[in-house]
């Protein structure tokens, strides 16, 4: 009897936990960023627009600090400093950037609940290239896929190239 | 035979360091970054991550071999192969690749006791005490909206008197976000004027330039730009009463700062035998004459006695199509031997390319500016080093392209339109500001150093004389490049970075003197 409580119990916590966070957050917008990079500098603002249009219980943004100099003390500053309404977390390690495949800072990827990419790459076309910023931005991918997503909608995955500062790989770097 | 068989040996001496081995950060990398990045890769300086030790720079070792390999970085337009000016900013393919090596091995530290020194910073002013010291009347501050700003300040200078000017020097109140700033004298009271009519913001907005007119235009500001000074007798006049204007170009940035910037003014010690004066062209009509006149009035060239442009020629209106790609051939005629100090090109962002060279009656061609890919962002004013003599008789010509088509990401019409000329970010132009002196015999064996007076000294021994044990101290050092661990500043005569044949004739002329 007493088991099949604890049983029962277990099974509706699980369903509990499992709906809930199917529920609450089943897209999230991961965004790389650097705290040096002027290019992820620049879209702070971008940002900030697109977390007040969009962000809801089931779209969260979560800021990653790749560098390998990344601490939670400028981690903290640059948030504080940016105003950055989002959760921000370091990954001097790569494994985020290991898991989700970014090389960039700035660079976007939406995942599903299984941590399956939709989206992975620029924010917009603001920067055709390093220190050439359109007057005109023309195309708005992030927010694309965040208004289908809106509209109930699983866009097909979609890979740009992001423009800004490569994430500096250490897999290979000779330490002694 | 003497000369000949030392530069053979030179040149020996140049290619004899063999490099094989696995670069490393101590003995290879630290030299090149601390020497051609950290002057604006630093702590408060526009350069947006700090590049001040292995660990700072190896965080961004991928980043940094992409834009030396693209040459973003360091930032310098003109084309250094071209035509030679002060305080180039490049690196030698050897420097390049050396970056490269070394990434592509792990970007190992190395011995730590080879690390390259770091170079001394000033952090007042660069050429000492000014004799005049012209601030801004408050702090202005940015909108912090992502979007370039261009603000003219109007500073009266209270002179009571015309003063000879040896050298100016802007200081940027916030390092961060000045991008780059020109410097004028107006004595007209227009800019006075302009300010008072948006009594809302300090200063007042302009995109293309001062928006009114100046009789002087001093060197301007871009970063890690060294100030100019004129050589000895050469140099400006800041007239009495006459007001500053500077315009500030603020790089687009999310927040918003404040700056409260000043300029240092060096007056002359000895007084000036040969003003510099201004000749300039801007196509406004075919024949160039009307516009002619208009920029004499506006650069004061009629204070100079008169201007040595005979007449500007374009070989069509100033009106650049939508969707196309267009260039414009522009020729200026030269009545005078004059001799050339400095170059300052001027387009907005439909700029795509800019050549400008003289030819003189005998068809001899002196280049004066390639640039290849055109960034307004790092418009800048580049000092010869050495004066360019253009000869009675010759014509300077400007070749310019505009790319008024999509594929122009900065276009700052989307859909394309057509445009000419005019002073805002959505207009175009053309235009060229060099300084000038009247030529004298000798003008070009004088090269225009960086070193307060205009001296430059081939007494490397420091025994008193230039002697022959200079001339070898010389050649040892023949061949090296500004990033070799062995470059010493003292002999790249003309201080571009790079000790060849350029320095070998000042030396040359100087030895003979
Ligand atoms: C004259 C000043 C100056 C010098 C010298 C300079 N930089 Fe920069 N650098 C800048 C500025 C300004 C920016 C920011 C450009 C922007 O925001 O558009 C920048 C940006 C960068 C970036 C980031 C690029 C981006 O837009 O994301 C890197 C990396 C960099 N510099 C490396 C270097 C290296 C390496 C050197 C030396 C070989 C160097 N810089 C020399 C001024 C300088």
């Amino acid at each position: 009897m007493h088991k099949v409580i604890a049983k029962i119990f277990w099974i509706a916590a699980a369903l509990f936990l499992l709906s809930g966070t199917g529920l609450c957050t089943p897209y999230k917008i991961y965004i790389f960023m650097g705290e040096t990079c002027p290019v992820s500098r620049h879209y702070t603002l971008t940002l900030k627009k697109l977390h007040t249009e969009y962000a809801s219980e089931k779209l969260e943004f979560i800021g990653i600090f790749p560098n390998r100099l990344s601490t939670p003390a400028t981690i903290a500053a640059f948030k504080e400093k940016y105003a950055l309404p989002f959760t921000c977390i370091g990954d001097s390690t790569h494994t985020w950037v290991n898991r989700l495949g970014a090389t960039i800072t700035p660079e976007v990827v939406v995942a599903d609940t299984s941590n399956t990419a939709i989206y992975r790459g620029r924010i917009d076309n603001t920067f055709a290239d390093l220190g050439k910023r359109r007057r005109v931005i023309t195309e708005r991918d992030l927010a694309n896929v965040l208004n289908s997503l809106k509209d109930e909608k699983t866009p097909a995955f979609r890979q740009t190239q992001a423009i800004g500062c490569i994430i500096t790989s250490w897999q290979n770097a000779k330490q002694e | 035979m003497r000369p000949l068989s030392l530069s053979i040996l030179a040149i020996l001496l140049a290619f004899a360091s063999p490099r094989a081995e696995t670069p490393t950060f101590g003995k290879d990398v630290s030299s090149i970054i601390y020497n051609n990045c950290t002057s604006c890769h630093r702590d408060g300086e526009i350069g947006p991550m700090p590049l001040t030790n292995y660990s700072e720079i190896a965080a961004y070792a991928d980043m940094i071999k992409y834009v030396t390999e693209t040459q973003y970085m360091p930032p310098w337009k003109p084309d250094y192969n071209y035509s030679q000016h002060i305080g180039a900013r490049t690196l030698t393919k050897t420097e390049i690749n050396t970056i490269s090596n070394w990434v592509n091995a792990g970007f190992p530290q190395g011995d730590i006791a080879l690390e390259a020194p770091m170079p001394e910073f000033p952090t007042g002013s660069v050429l000492g005490t000014p004799d005049l010291v012209l601030t801004m009347a408050e702090p202005f501050t940015i909108r912090g909206d992502n979007v370039d700003q261009y603000q003219v300040f109007v500073i009266p200078t209270h002179l009571t008197e015309d003063r000879e000017i040896e050298a100016v020097e802007f200081r940027p109140g916030n390092r961060r976000i000045v991008h780059h700033a020109l410097i004028g004298a107006d004595i007209t009271g227009t800019a006075r004027q302009r300010d008072l009519e948006t009594p809302e913001e300090y200063g007042y907005e302009s995109f293309g330039a001062f928006g009114a007119p100046t009789t002087v235009v001093l060197p301007g500001y871009t970063p890690g730009a060294k100030p100019s000074i004129y050589p000895k007798g050469v140099g400006h006049i800041l007239p009495k009463n006459s007001d500053l204007l500077i315009q500030v170009h603020y790089a687009p940035w999310p927040l918003a700062e404040s700056d409260q910037s000043s300029i240092n003014i060096f007056f002359k010690k000895e007084p000036i035998e040969r003003e510099v004066g201004f000749i300039s062209f801007a196509p406004l009509t075919t024949d160039g004459e009307t516009l002619s006149r208009i920029f004499r009035v506006l650069l004061g060239e009629e204070r100079h006695g008169g201007t040595p442009v005979e007449k500007i020629r374009i070989d069509k209106l100033f009106v650049i199509p939508k969707d196309q790609i267009t260039t414009f051939r522009t020729t200026l005629f030269i009545d005078r031997d004059i001799s050339l100090l400095s170059i300052y090109p001027h387009m907005h962002l439909l700029g795509k390319y800019w050549e400008v060279y003289a030819t003189d009656p005998q068809g001899n061609r002196t280049n004066l500016l390639r640039i290849e890919d055109w960034d307004f962002n790092w418009q800048g004013n580049y000092t010869f080093t050495q004066y360019q003599k253009i000869a009675a008789g010759s014509q300077i010509h400007a070749i310019t392209t505009y790319d008024n088509t999509t594929n122009n990401p900065v276009n700052p019409n989307y859909p394309p339109r057509n445009l000419t000329w005019g002073d805002k970010t959505t207009d175009e132009m053309l235009l060229v500001v060099m300084e000038y002196i009247p030529y004298r015999q000798g003008d070009e064996n004088i090269a225009l150093t960086v070193g307060r007076g205009g001296e430059i000294s081939i007494d490397f021994n420091g025994n008193g004389q230039r002697d022959f044990a200079d001339f070898l101290l010389f050649i040892q050092n023949f061949g090296l490049n500004r990033g070799d661990t062995s470059y010493q500043r003292h002999f790249d005569l003309n201080g571009d970075g790079h000790i060849n044949f350029t320095d070998f004739i000042i030396f040359a002329n100087q030895y003979a003197e």
